[in-house]
């Protein structure tokens, strides 16, 4: 035993002596740990969420049961209903004006037989006492802005009426951050004495959706069951998001992995000489792999505790912009709390521990096998790389021709990465080559052919940088061309001044006539919208009054000669491009709707439409309504001289009570438009970045690593007469040729994945496919950051290397045999 | 399109699962099983010289913080196959005071239901508020409901009741008769729980006969048997650091019925309590020093250990039994979960009963 911890020590020493190696492997491996597991725990959050709010979405989606006749409900049928069995459970939910003007929705609830279903496990807080929520003064919920907009109201009470309670008393506010702005939660009770509505309800909800019992007989002419579109699985809609982090993490892992292979290789290869060593004091070839596993165990669950803090503070700086985005895109709630589950640290650790052990293989086998793991005469690449390289390009493009799955396309970019990285160091050594066969001294001689030996050593950091500069090639690219198309269609889509939604019919109604009185308004283009299901797919109908505001603006991908006026005239439609690809429909086809009075639609034309999940049918708003009786209208885009939009808004407001999100202006809708692409793709690009620094510091470990092995290479060089200011200048341009080279090469590496992504991935992902666009300063950008890297990279070895001794340089020569 | 805000309710993320009985606080302070140990200020107190007769005992006690009705029954099929049932009404209130209309009312109300055979044990329960009808309990004629689950009278001197209970899992229709006298626990009702002096106001329907129907998924089956209906109210029926029982109720075969409970404390002795009925009806308060019950057998079940095996002895009334579960997985999947099943008995005597044991 005591030997045995002789052995670790004796290894473990290696690192104290060469401690910027122990560093370059703590740092590719916390980094590589840091962004797998932060965007694991991103990615699990949101799932967590997902699942919890499609429980709890279960029952918001579930059915339930209005009056046929009046918008109350006598308390009395509830009771009826229970006594009869009906998992139901009562609601009142009505708007209020507040003193102020604001209108706010009220909210009584009945969390008795709301929550229903005991087996679950309390999902919200702690916070959240039964008795109090039940008990005078009894308690108001509300999202931290609504409680802002109130507070003066509960400072400053009326006298009597809201927000007093029956007794006369203020209810306590309860702010929570996961609910909507404008809408307070309270008991039914007060609910009912604010609206003073005695035991009357508005909505029965349905806690089973199962549920299939007829009404009893006595309230079959009174109530009406309603079920609701059942569009909510967001898991679904979302993954493709999720997949596009995933392997944007997955890619973060390798390059760091690459980190900690450099490292390790070199460790072990300088451990040559001590292996002989402890081979000769009797140590065993069993034992001393035993140990080096332990070492790497030892190290690697270490650097990953931390490394799995890093991962989980990324996660909580990315996660504002991921939820976000997922809210903006598919609706989805994320709280802005990371919440993560115990096996997410495991899996982590495993994740770590995993692959250091792997990355380790090949030099432990090496190591073993007595063979010096670094080569000291022979540059040539094996060969072996380049055939799997192209064989890995053919299965490439097999799968770019027959693939049609999202994971298949993603699969063709693992393909793409890995035979470009088995590939480079061969194109490398071509392209070095060739430099060599048209170097004219025997010192630029020297030059080429010793550029060519540093390939092999340099390859993974060669590797890892070609990785980063592509990714952020192509994936800056994908990002930068959707901003650019995105904001060009919104220019165009929203050409109308104002865009306003009435709270209901009556009120559209008196708004309608309200703004044929205004003679700013040029136009009023109503709009309705119902939503249907399609082969199990949400599919929303909207319905426009045919105009030359549409004609004319309207992007469309395909059109027939004379679109606008088939939809006008003869019932055509026009879809989606998300539609179009997931039917397969094409101009001229006729389309069957479900639940239409009309047999068939004729379809006229394509419009794309980023942003929505969903597929979209546009047609006339007289076929909609004769079709679909039960369309909601009260939309309106409104045309109006551009100088008299403010005051057009203002006396809106003023008249009509209209909030900030049921009346804006062109300006407000493209703004939020734009700021949530910027947030949808925040976290793709900080992750790039990510990326990005840790294939720099991946290429100066590589080289921290090399500069090591060089002496026994550049000593007879300085033997020869090369001073070691040239020598180091050699060196530096040695290293930027490379660099560069690779960064030459990461850009039609960059540019195949950025078509990939914009063709494939985001057509099998969302449904709508982008323009491929180029940006030639991003590339330039990309090199000089190549370069920089490899500068910086190379500061050190350098400077060590212009200070060597001579009688250091002469070492090289005693250590050459 | 992107310009959709998706405006929705959230309202449901608010809701947590919390226990009714317990009043859902997270309170530091011990309050024994359930917040039956909480403290129970502005409520009336129970009192030994409270006189307590039947059938005025089945009605509601609104101005006590807690109350139950309780009913379990050991039945067969017409094969001889045993089961049990049990069904229950708990009525808490979260404030003292007098009793608020409508929604504002201050009473809770929870079923619970369970049926048990030998390898199938289902449970289920509902919540409702008091002051709107959900649930509630009437005195004449009695009737105590709660949504469609109803125990109540067909005969005004409640000798004769109908039991029914469905779910999408199982139901019963369970006629019961009254075949004794209503019997007085403790001291004249009078039951005490503690050596704190904790107690409540307890009185029992042991002699029922049982017959009617019971369905399991879409089987149904005819039962009879024996059943026990328990009536207890109490504002602090346990004390602060007794966080369990053991709860027995047997029908001897000789037609005499013994009930034995053992209140568990944090610290120090155990508390327990019990009576024994001869088969006339005459109940006989048995002192805690008269009463032997020792657990013989562990079962685990939801991840806890369980005595499902007792030894119980009355050394002075002849008795020495060994009880055992007609199902050790009787673990009843409620909002405050605990082991409620019938047993079967040996030894000087033989016969039925249920265990109820809690706080485990």
């Amino acid at each position: 035993m005591i030997t045995n911890l002789w052995v670790l020590h004796a290894l473990l020493s290696h690192w104290r002596r060469h401690p910027l190696q122990l560093m370059t492997l703590v740092l590719g491996l916390l980094s590589a740990t840091a962004l797998w597991s932060g965007v694991q725990a991103l990615n699990q959050q949101a799932r967590h969420s997902y699942d919890q709010a499609s429980s709890q979405l279960e029952r918001l989606n579930q059915p339930y049961l209005v009056h046929q006749q009046q918008f109350w409900i006598p308390q009395v049928q509830y009771i009826e209903l229970r006594r009869a069995g009906w998992p139901v459970t009562p609601m009142l939910q009505e708007q209020i004006t507040l003193p102020a003007g604001q209108v706010i929705t009220l909210i009584g609830l009945d969390p008795v037989t709301l929550q229903q279903s005991t087996q679950q496990q309390n999902t919200f807080t702690s916070t959240f006492s039964l008795s109090q929520f039940l008990s005078p003064p009894w308690e108001v919920w509300l999202s931290p802005a609504s409680a802002e907009q109130l507070q003066p109201l509960w400072d400053n009470p009326p006298i009597q009426g809201f927000p007093r309670n029956p007794e006369g008393e203020l209810p306590q506010l309860r702010i929570n951050n996961t609910l909507a702005d404008n809408e307070l939660i309270t008991d039914l009770s007060l609910a009912q004495h604010w609206l003073q509505q005695p035991e009357q309800l508005s909505h029965l909800l349905l806690l089973d959706s199962h549920f299939n019992t007829p009404l009893p007989e006595s309230l079959q002419a009174e109530l009406r069951r309603i079920d609701p579109e059942s569009d909510q699985d967001i898991a679904r809609l979302t993954d493709s998001f999720h997949l596009n982090l995933s392997a944007l993490s997955l890619l973060a892992f390798l390059v760091g992995l690459m980190m900690v292979y450099s490292a390790v290789h070199l460790a072990l290869t300088q451990r040559l000489a001590l292996k002989r060593i402890l081979y000769a004091c009797g140590v065993s070839q069993v034992q001393l792999l035993g140990w080096l596993m332990t070492e790497l165990l030892l190290l690697s669950s270490l650097i990953a505790i931390p490394g799995l803090i890093a991962g989980y503070w990324i996660a909580a700086l990315l996660l504002p912009d991921v939820s976000a985005s997922l809210a903006g895109l598919y609706g989805a709630d994320i709280p802005p709390q990371l919440q993560l589950p115990g096996g997410w640290w495991h899996s982590g650790l495993l994740m770590a521990v995993g692959g250091t052990l792997f990355t380790a293989l090949v030099p432990l086998i090496k190591l073993l096998k007595q063979q010096p793991a670094v080569q000291h005469s022979n540059p040539g690449i094996p060969v072996i790389l380049n055939i799997t390289g192209m064989l890995c390009a053919l299965a490439a493009i097999c799968l770019a021709l027959l693939g049609d799955s999202l994971l298949s396309g993603f699969m063709l970019l693992a393909l793409i990465f890995i035979s470009a990285g088995l590939l480079l160091p061969g194109l490398l050594n071509r392209l070095l080559q060739w430099g060599q066969h048209y170097s004219g001294s025997v010192t630029q001689l020297w030059f080429w052919a010793d550029a060519r030996l540093q390939i092999a050593p340099l390859s993974v950091a060669l590797v890892a940088l070609l990785f980063a500069l592509s990714t952020s090639i192509g994936v800056g690219g994908m990002v930068e061309g959707f901003r650019l198309t995105f904001t060009g269609w919104l220019e165009q889509r929203l050409a109308a001044e104002v865009y306003l939604r009435a709270e209901d019919d009556e009120q559209a109604e008196q708004i309608h006539h309200w703004l044929t009185q205004r003679p700013e308004v040029t136009a009023i283009l109503p709009s309705g919208r119902t939503d249907i299901q399609l082969n199990n797919q949400p599919i929303e109908l909207r319905g426009i009054q045919p105009h030359a505001t549409y004609s004319d603006h309207w992007p469309l991908l395909a059109a027939t000669p004379n679109t606008w006026a088939q939809l006008d005239e003869q019932a055509a439609v026009l879809i989606n491009e998300q539609l179009a690809r997931q039917q397969g429909w094409q101009i001229g086809d006729w389309l069957h709707l479900p639940g239409s009075m009309q047999s068939s639609f004729y379809l006229a034309g394509i419009y794309s439409d980023y942003g929505n999940p969903k597929g979209q049918i546009l047609m006339s708003l007289d076929t909609l309504e004769q079709n679909w009786p039960d369309t909601q209208r009260g939309s309106f885009a409104l045309r109006v001289i551009p100088k008299a939009v403010d005051p057009l808004l203002h006396d809106l407001r003023l008249s009509f009570n209209l909030s900030g999100t049921r009346l804006l202006d062109q300006q407000a809708v493209k703004d939020y438009s734009l700021r949530l692409f910027e947030r949808t793709f925040a976290a793709t690009q900080a992750l790039n970045l990510l990326v990005l620094s840790v294939a720099a510091v991946a290429l100066f470990s590589s080289l921290l690593t090399l500069s090591s092995m060089r002496l026994t290479q550049v000593a007879p060089v300085w033997a020869c007469g090369v001073s070691r200011r040239h020598l180091v200048g050699y060196e530096l341009l040695r290293l930027l040729l490379l660099a560069l080279l690779t960064a030459l090469l990461a850009i039609p590496l960059g540019l195949l994945i950025s078509y990939c992504l914009v063709t494939l991935i985001n057509v099998r992902a969302f449904g709508w496919a982008l323009p491929w666009q180029y940006f030639p300063l991003h590339w330039i950008l990309m090199i000089l950051a190549a370069l920089g890297s490899a500068l910086a990279a190379a500061a050190l070895p350098l400077i060590q290397l212009a200070r060597y001794s001579p009688t250091r340089l002469l070492q090289g020569f005693r250590d050459d045999h | 399109m992107i310009i959709n805000p998706h405006i929705r309710n959230q309202w449901l993320l608010i809701l947590p699962i919390s226990l009714l009985l317990s009043g859902c606080e997270a309170d530091p302070a011990p309050q024994g099983f359930a917040g039956l140990g909480s403290a129970a200020e502005g409520f009336q107190t129970v009192s030994p010289e409270t006189l307590i007769d039947y059938p005025d005992a089945l009605g509601a006690h609104p101005d006590y913080r807690i109350e139950w009705w309780y009913i379990t029954a050991n039945l067969e099929d017409p094969q001889g196959t045993p089961l049990g049932i049990q069904w229950t009404l708990f009525r808490q209130a979260l404030t003292p005071g007098p009793q608020r209309d409508g929604w504002a009312n201050q009473q809770l109300w929870l079923g619970h239901a369970a049926i048990t055979r030998e390898h199938q044990h289902l449970s289920t329960e509902t919540y409702a508020r008091g002051g709107v009808g959900q649930a509630g309990v009437t005195q004449e004629p009695f009737e105590a409901w709660i949504d469609h689950w109803r125990l109540y009278a067909t005969r005004e001197d409640a000798t004769e009741f109908i039991l029914e209970l469905q779910t999408p899992e199982f139901g019963y229709q369970l006629q019961l008769q009254k075949t004794g006298p209503a019997v007085l626990q403790g001291d004249q009702g009078f039951s005490i729980k503690s050596a704190q002096g904790q107690a409540s106001h307890y009185i029992s329907l042991p002699f029922m006969h049982a017959s009617g129907e019971v369905r399991i998924g879409d089987k149904q089956l005819e039962v009879q048997g024996q059943a026990w209906l328990d009536r207890e109210w109490s504002s602090q029926p346990l004390s602060p650091d007794q966080q369990g029982w053991d709860w027995f109720s047997l029908h001897l075969d000789q037609g005499d019925k013994l009930m034995l409970f053992r209140l568990r404390h944090d610290r120090g002795e155990d508390y327990y309590s019990g009576t024994y009925i001869d088969a006339e009806g005459h109940p006989h308060p048995l002192q805690p020093q008269q009463i032997h019950m020792q657990p013989t057998g562990q079962h685990s079940v939801a991840g806890r250990q369980l005595p499902v095996e007792w030894q119980l002895s009355v050394a002075d009334w002849g008795i020495h039994i060994q009880t055992q579960a007609l199902n050790p997985d009787a673990w009843m999947q409620t909002g405050i979960a605990y082991w409620e099943g019938p047993i079967r008995f040996s030894g000087s005597h033989s016969g039925v009963g249920y265990l109820e044991m809690t706080g485990y």
